[in-house]
């Protein structure tokens, strides 16, 4: 068993504060149901990117049950699960290693957002539930936009934990 | 960790995780656990992030919630009362035991339903299967239970369904005392009826009953009142479907509580009839 890293725990801190904030927080701040951005899987995407497919699917996948278990949670429990992890590996697939630009990250979160939005209408239609392309769409927009917002910072955060040898 | 190991995790976890959507989908227990957990480790810290409200507007939302939810109840006893008459002894003095609590989380879950979090747990007396009210009428069921908090389905999920009476009374003219039409209220469309604009729910009834546009849509009630009291309002009846053959009508239902702007609501724990209706019991009565 690795032991605990540094980045390894802010990044569960973060997913979990994310987690929490998209179901309590934004919505007691009166943000419409349809705009509340997925920020569990802008951090996803963002240490997808620096990091390749394999890592995205693994921590998509953990981050999902996270978003699963707080309440009122996931039905059917671990369909987020499985979404975040298809979507952190598409994610990255943006990887490059060298290239410091500000598009692949940005590609990673829409190409994220969009993953997630198209399977929860798959599991809609599949599950006879109601299916709303318009909210679909307007979650996935106001999850690039706070993904435009919050990538720097979350990029510079592991950039300098890795260059200081705590990842 | 090599990236052998990590794709081995990867798999197991993947494959863990397709277990327990088919556990779930199956109605397995273990899930429900995990739920229960996920909410005793969560709650606390939700609770407080919805944090208390200053101005105090949120006490007397709850009495309105509390005070109208009374009415409702009182209103079907009354018109319970004057229907049935001798045949049912309507259980004096009982009240609905009703639970203020606010909404400290929502979601759309991957199936487009909604859910709510709230503030009330099984240390409070909810328990899975209780109906929650808004002051404007009814929000939807009780599922998942954790000590400081609880899940509520919210109605416009393909899951649930309420059954209701449509018109009744007024329909049928003042003063006369009319039941309305039995039928079912759910988010699914049926199979023959034009598709729903969003957010609305659709009516079937069980036979081709009379039912006009601004018809009150309430619950029917369950045994025990489990999980709803009859009398709550669900909706009021948009636009009535087209017939074209069906065996029951069906109509377009305007839900009375917004899924999206649920604040305060009211947990009622009502509880069953303290003892069986008995046959000398409305002989007695003169």
């Amino acid at each position: 068993m690795p032991r605990p890293t540094l980045l390894g725990l802010l990044r569960a801190a973060g997913v979990v504060i994310g987690a929490l904030a998209a179901a309590t927080i934004l919505p007691r701040l009166g943000v419409p149901a349809g705009w509340v951005p997925d920020l569990v899987l802008v951090l996803v995407a963002a240490s997808a990117v620096l990091r390749g497919p394999l890592h995205g699917a693994l921590l998509g996948l953990a981050a999902g049950w996270v978003v699963d278990l707080v309440p009122p949670g996931g039905s059917p429990l671990g369909a987020t699960a499985l979404l975040y992890a298809a979507a952190g590996a598409a994610a990255g697939a943006f990887h490059h290693p060298g290239n410091r630009g500000p598009l692949a990250p940005l590609g990673s979160v829409a190409v994220a957002a969009l993953v997630v939005g198209a399977g929860r209408l798959v599991f809609a239609v599949v599950g006879d539930g109601v299916v709303d392309p318009a909210a679909a769409l307007s979650r996935a927009a106001a999850t690039v936009v706070a993904g435009v917002l919050l990538l720097p910072v979350c990029s510079a955060v592991d950039r300098a934990l890795v260059q200081r040898r705590l990842a | 960790m090599t990236p052998v190991v990590r794709r081995r995790i990867l798999v197991v976890g993947i494959g863990l995780t397709l277990l327990m959507v088919l556990l779930d989908l199956g109605g397995s227990v273990v899930p429900m656990r995990l739920r229960a957990a996920g909410a005793v480790v969560a709650g606390p810290a939700q609770r407080v992030l919805a944090g208390g409200d200053p101005t105090g507007t949120t006490r007397l939302e709850k009495d309105n919630v509390l005070l109208r939810t009374e009415l409702a109840h009182d209103r079907a006893s009354l018109a319970e009362a004057a229907r049935l008459g001798l045949l049912l002894s309507s259980p004096a003095g009982h009240q609905p035991g009703a639970l203020a609590a606010r909404v400290i989380a929502s979601t759309t879950m991957a199936s487009g339903a909604r859910a709510v979090t709230l503030d009330v747990g099984s240390r409070d007396g909810v328990e899975p299967g209780l109906a929650v009210v808004a002051a404007d009428g009814l929000v939807g069921r009780v599922v998942s239970v954790g000590p400081w908090s609880s899940d509520v389905r919210v109605l416009g999920g393909a899951d649930l369904t309420v059954g209701v009476r449509v018109g009744g009374a007024r329909s049928a003219g003042a003063g006369s005392m009319v039941a309305g039409s039995m039928g079912a209220v759910s988010a699914t469309t049926p199979p023959d009826a034009p598709p729903r604009p969003r957010g609305m729910l659709s009516l079937i009834l069980v036979d081709q009953g009379h039912i006009a546009v601004g018809d009150l849509v309430t619950t029917l009630g369950s045994v025990g009142e489990r999980p709803y009291a009859p009398g709550l309002v669900v909706g009021r009846v948009a636009s009535v479907d087209p017939q074209r053959g069906q065996l029951t009508a069906t109509a377009v239902i305007r839900p009375a509580v917004d899924p999206g702007r649920l604040d305060v609501v009211a947990v009622l724990l009502g509880g069953p009839r303290d003892s069986p209706r008995s046959p000398a019991a409305a002989k007695a009565v003169p």
